[in-house]
């Protein structure tokens, strides 16, 4: 497929990591809280 | 999946965090991937992948078989795009099959000669067959699991979805 390229050249955010983290964080809180 | 991502799993299932910050971490780059070919902007890419882990670890329960968290995983962060792409009102009927209508308004030459913008104009199982297929380089039979569909109506919807991408690129893909 043409610009099949362009798909793979999407850049990983630096934050990305932290974000995860976060959100895992976060997710298991809320699971505690229910 | 290898037999450590499948302890992972194991261990996630059972409460530990840990294994679940591990098991994201080591599926970042595709979940972030996945989720900016829905969206096709970073913060809503990075919106979505946080809402799909919430709603991953909220129902890990339902995950029976370990083996299979990435398709389990995929499906989540479709639905998380699907219920956000209903929110903004672009969102018609899943079922319908009909040939789609381009957003013609407002859109330059350049932009609908671009594939995401071609790929953002496909409604939602056209678009995750495509998604799917030609980056998560899936097979038919994995996007049939995964929509939880007839693999040959997946055929079906592959080829439609093709057609409409050369109507928008005004091009052969293929």
């Amino acid at each position: 497929m043409k610009n099949e390229k362009n798909l793979s050249e999407i850049s990983i955010p630096e934050e990305l990591d932290s974000v995860i983290i976060n959100a895992v964080r976060e997710g298991y809180n809320m699971k505690k809280r229910k | 999946m290898d037999g450590g991502k499948t302890e992972l799993v194991k261990l996630a299932k059972h409460g530990n965090q840990a294994a679940f910050e591990a098991l994201f971490l080591g599926e970042k780059e595709y979940l972030y991937k996945m989720a900016f070919l829905y969206t096709k902007n970073k913060e809503d890419a990075m919106d979505l992948v946080q809402e799909c882990i919430l709603r991953c670890i909220q129902s890990i329960g339902s995950l029976k078989n370990p083996e299979v968290f990435r398709t389990w995983m995929t499906r989540i962060l479709i639905n998380c795009a699907k219920a956000e792409w209903k929110k903004r009102k672009y969102y018609t009927d899943m079922e319908e099959v009909e040939v789609f209508a381009a957003k013609k308004e407002g859109v330059s030459e350049e932009e609908k000669m671009d594939l995401y913008h071609a790929i953002d104009c496909l409604k939602f199982p056209y678009k995750t067959i495509i998604i799917q297929r030609y980056f998560a380089e899936a097979k038919m039979e994995e996007i049939a699991q995964l929509l939880g569909m007839p693999l040959n109506t997946v055929k079906v919807y592959h080829s439609r979805a093709k057609e409409q991408l050369r109507f928008i690129l005004k091009e052969e893909l293929v």
